[in-house]
C-alpha cells in the first residue's frame, strides 16, 4: 500500500489497446497513452462515448489487457501480477452487474472471502457497509428483485469492501436517476480524505466540474491534455468546460487532418 | 488481508456457482426433479400403454371370410365349424362366415379384415394387410383357432397326443435369475440415460456461468475477483461437473426405484436392483464422464455471448456427446483396450458391463481402467482449454458460433 499522500496512484506510459473485430478488422481503442494519476486525489477522464475512456479503466483493473505500453497500479504493473492489482483497487461501473441469485450479504460475502478476509473481520466489515450504505432493509432480497439505486449501493460496498486505497469508476453515473446520482456524487466526494485515489470517467462536464481535483481529456485513443481546471482553462483560454473540451477536440482533429 | 489459495478460491467460486444454480428454476428442475419423475412416469405410461393396447385388441371386433375354392365347398364349412369351435365372443369378438370373395380387397373398403381361401386339396391361404392392424389381428385370430384346430383332428384321428409321436420333446427354460435379466435389460438403456441425463445436467449450469454472465453484465464483476482467472474458470467449471454429477445420480436413484418396481410388474420373472458394490464401481466412470461432458459444454459454451446463443450451439453439438453413448446398446460390442480409449463409447459400454456383472471377476478390469483413465485425462484437457478459451477477450462470439446457431446467434450478437 501507498505510504505517501501524494505518489502515483496510477501511471500508464505508451498504453495500447487494439481489438481484432471480425467486421471492423482491428480497431484502436488506445494509441499510446500517458497518464498519472495521484494518491489524494480526485482524476476524472473526460472523454465522448468511444474515447477510450472504459479500456483505459478496464485494463488498470486488469479485465482486459494492454497491447502495448505499460500500465502501473500503486506500484504494482497489471501485466505482471494482475491478482495484486486487484486486491489493491475497488472498480465499478454502470455495466457491472450483481449476481442475480445471490443477497446483497451473500455477495459481499462472497466477495470477502476472495479477497481473503477473515471471517469475524468479514462480517463485522460487511455490518458496517450495510449500516453505511442502508442496505439493511433489502439486504435478505435477491438482487435481481433491487431497484437500480438499492443495486448501486450494493455495488458500491462490494468495491469498497476491502477498502481500496484506488478507486476505479467507470461512468458510475450512467443509467442512475437524480437521487442515485446524486448519492454516486456523495459517495466519490466521501473518498476525498487525502490517502486514497479516486480515477473516474465520465462525459457529464458538470460533474467533472463539480468532483474533479484534475482532469483528463480523452480522445480517439489519445490524453489531449491533463490539468487542474483552472490549468486547462488557462492553457485554451476557454472558460467554461464545455469550451475547454471542444477546443481540445478542434485542436486534435486539425492535428489529424494535418 | 491474506492472499486466497488458488485451490480454495476455485472451491468458494464453484460454491458460489452452486448456489446460484440450484436456485434457478430451470436448473432444479432439470438436474433434481426430471430424472426422478421421468423413470416412474416413463415406465408408468408404458404399462398403461400396453394394458391399453392389449384392451382395446382382445375387444376389437373383426370380420373374416372364408372362401371355397373349386370343389371345396365342404372343407370350406368345416373350416368355418373349426374357427367357430369353443369361440367365447366376450373374448373373442371375430365374425368368421362364408363368402364367394366378392366383398372387396382385404381391408378395403366392405372387404373382410382377412380372407381365408380353402382349395379342394392343400394348405390354406390366409390373406391379411400387414399394413392395417385390424387385417393383422384377424389373421393372428385365424392362425391360432386353426393351429388348435389342427391340433385337436390329429389328436382325434390318432387317439393319442400330437406330442407322442415326436422322438425328441422339448421345451426351452431360462436359467437367468430374475435379477440377470433385470440387469440385463435395464444394462441396455442405463450407459445411454446416465449419459444423456449427465449432458442435460452441465446444459444449463454451462450456458449460465459463460454466455448468461455475459448476458446479465457479470462476467466483469466475477473478473475483479482478487484470484487467478484459473480459480475462478476451474470453479466455475468444477460447479458445471457437480451440478451434472448431480443430475446423474438422481437419474440412477430414479431409473433404479422405478426398475425395481416397476419391471416386475411387467413380468414376475424380471426383477431389478442396484447394490452398493455396483454403485461404487460406476462412480469413477460417471465421474470421469462428468468432468469431460462439464468442460467440454463450458468450453463450447464460453465462444457465445448470450444465453440464447449458448442454448442454440450446446443443443446442436450436445447430441456429439449423447450420439456415442448409443453403443452401449449395440449387441456384439465387447469392452476391449481400443474401444475403452474412445471417448463416451468406452464409459458407456464399462457402465453396461458392470450393471450386468454378476461379480468383479465378471468385469474386465484392464479395459475398464483405460475408460476410467482416458476420460480423466480427456477431462482434464478440456478443463485446460476451457479455461483457455473463458480468457480470452473477444468482442463478438467467433463466426463458426454464429454460422452454427443462426437465428439465435444473429440475435445474440452484441
Amino acid at each position: 500500500m501507498n505510504d505517501t499522500t501524494h505518489g502515483a496512484a496510477v501511471v500508464t506510459r505508451g498504453l495500447e489497446k487494439s481489438y481484432a473485430h471480425p467486421v471492423e478488422g482491428e480497431v484502436r481503442a488506445l494509441r499510446g497513452l500517458d497518464l498519472e494519476c495521484r494518491f489524494g486525489e480526485i482524476f476524472g477522464l473526460l472523454g465522448p462515448n468511444g474515447a477510450g475512456k472504459s479500456t483505459t479503466l478496464r485494463i488498470l483493473a486488469t479485465t482486459l489487457r494492454p497491447t502495448r505500453g505499460t500500465a502501473v497500479v500503486d506500484g504494482v504493473d497489471v501485466t505482471v501480477d494482475p491478482q495484486e492489482v486487484r486486491r489493491r483497487i475497488g472498480f465499478l461501473s454502470a455495466t457491472t452487474g450483481l449476481y442475480p441469485r445471490l443477497d446483497a450479504r451473500e455477495t459481499l460475502r462472497y466477495f470477502g472471502t476472495l479477497h481473503g478476509l477473515e471471517k469475524r473481520a468479514l462480517e463485522d466489515r460487511i455490518e458496517e457497509l450495510v449500516e453505511s450504505f442502508s442496505i439493511g432493509p433489502f439486504a435478505k432480497q435477491r438482487c435481481e428483485q433491487l431497484s437500480s439505486g438499492q443495486k448501486q449501493r450494493v455495488n458500491i460496498a462490494r468495491a469498497v469492501l476491502h477498502d481500496p486505497d484506488v478507486l476505479i469508476l467507470d461512468e458510475p453515473t450512467t443509467g442512475l436517476d437524480i437521487l442515485g446520482t446524486s448519492e454516486m456524487i456523495d459517495f466519490i466526494q466521501s473518498r476525498r480524505d487525502g490517502r486514497r485515489c479516486v480515477l473516474f470517467s465520465t462525459h457529464v462536464l458538470s460533474e467533472a466540474e463539480r468532483l474533479c481535483d484534475r482532469i483528463g481529456i480523452i480522445y480517439g485513443g489519445d490524453l489531449l491534455g491533463v490539468g487542474t481546471l483552472d490549468e486547462l482553462r488557462a492553457e485554451t483560454g476557454a472558460q467554461w468546460l464545455e469550451d475547454v473540451f471542444r477546443e481540445y477536440v478542434r485542436r486534435a482533429r486539425e492535428k489529424t487532418t494535418a | 488481508m491474506s492472499r486466497i489459495g488458488t485451490f480454495r478460491a476455485a472451491l468458494v467460486v464453484a460454491a458460489k456457482e452452486l448456489r446460484s444454480a440450484f436456485r434457478d428454476r430451470q436448473t432444479r428442475t432439470y438436474t433434481l426433479l426430471m430424472p426422478l419423475v421421468m423413470y416412474p412416469a416413463m415406465f408408468w405410461i408404458a404399462l398403461q400403454a400396453s394394458a391399453l393396447v392389449r384392451g382395446l385388441e382382445s375387444a376389437r371386433a373383426v370380420r373374416v371370410e372364408v372362401v371355397a375354392g373349386a370343389g371345396a365347398d365342404a372343407r370350406a364349412h368345416s373350416v368355418v365349424e373349426a374357427l367357430e369351435q369353443g369361440r367365447d365372443p366376450s373374448t373373442d369378438p371375430t365374425e368368421y362366415r362364408l363368402g364367394d370373395g366378392s366383398s372387396g380387397a382385404v381391408a378395403r373398403g366392405d372387404g373382410p379384415d382377412a380372407r381365408v381361401r380353402v382349395p379342394g386339396d392343400g394348405p390354406l391361404e390366409v390373406e391379411y394387410d400387414a399394413s392395417r392392424t385390424g387385417s393383422i389381428l384377424a389373421s393372428e385370430r385365424v392362425a391360432a383357432r386353426l393351429g388348435d384346430a389342427v391340433e385337436t383332428r390329429r389328436e382325434e384321428r390318432l387317439g393319442a397326443p400330437v406330442a407322442a409321436l415326436a422322438p425328441w420333446e422339448f421345451e426351452r427354460r431360462d436359467v437367468a435369475a430374475p435379477e440377470q435379466l433385470g440387469a440385463f435389460v435395464v444394462s441396455v438403456m442405463l450407459p445411454l440415460m446416465l449419459i444423456a441425463m449427465a449432458t442435460m445436467g452441465a446444459f444449463f449450469p454451462a450456458v449460465d456461468v459463460t454466455a448468461g454472465e455475459k448476458e446479465r453484465r457479470t462476467q466483469e464483476t466475477t473478473l475483479l475477483a482478487p484470484v487467478p482467472r484459473a480459480a475462478i474458470f476451474g470453479g466455475q467449471i468444477a460447479s458445471v461437473a457437480v451440478a451434472s454429477a448431480a443430475a446423474t445420480a438422481m437419474n440412477l436413484v430414479g431409473m433404479t426405484i422405478a426398475a425395481n418396481h416397476l419391471l416386475g410388474m411387467l413380468s414376475s420373472d424380471v426383477s431389478f436392483s442396484l447394490p452398493i458394490s455396483k454403485v461404487l464401481m460406476l462412480a469413477p466412470l460417471v465421474f470421469a464422464t462428468v468432468l469431460f461432458l462439464a468442460a467440454a459444454l463450458t468450453a463450447m459454451a464460453s465462444f457465445t455471448d448470450t444465453f440464447k446463443q449458448g442454448q442454440s450451439l450446446l443443443g446442436a453439438v450436445q447430441t456429439l456427446f449423447i450420439l456415442p453413448a448409443m453403443a452401449s446398446t449395440l449387441p456384439g460390442i465387447e469392452l476391449t483396450y481400443g474401444l475403452a480409449a474412445v471417448p463416451i463409447v468406452g464409459t458407456s459400454v464399462a457402465m453396461r458391463d458392470v450393471v450386468r456383472a454378476d461379480s468383479l471377476s465378471d468385469l474386465a478390469l484392464g479395459p475398464m481402467l483405460v475408460s476410467i483413465l482416458s476420460m480423466a485425462l480427456l477431462g482434464a484437457v478440456a478443463t485446460a482449454l476451457a479455461v483457455r478459451a473463458m480468457q480470452r477477450e473477444r468482442t463478438t462470439a467467433p463466426r463458426w458460433v454464429l454460422k452454427l446457431t443462426g437465428r439465435a446467434g444473429k440475435a445474440g450478437k452484441s
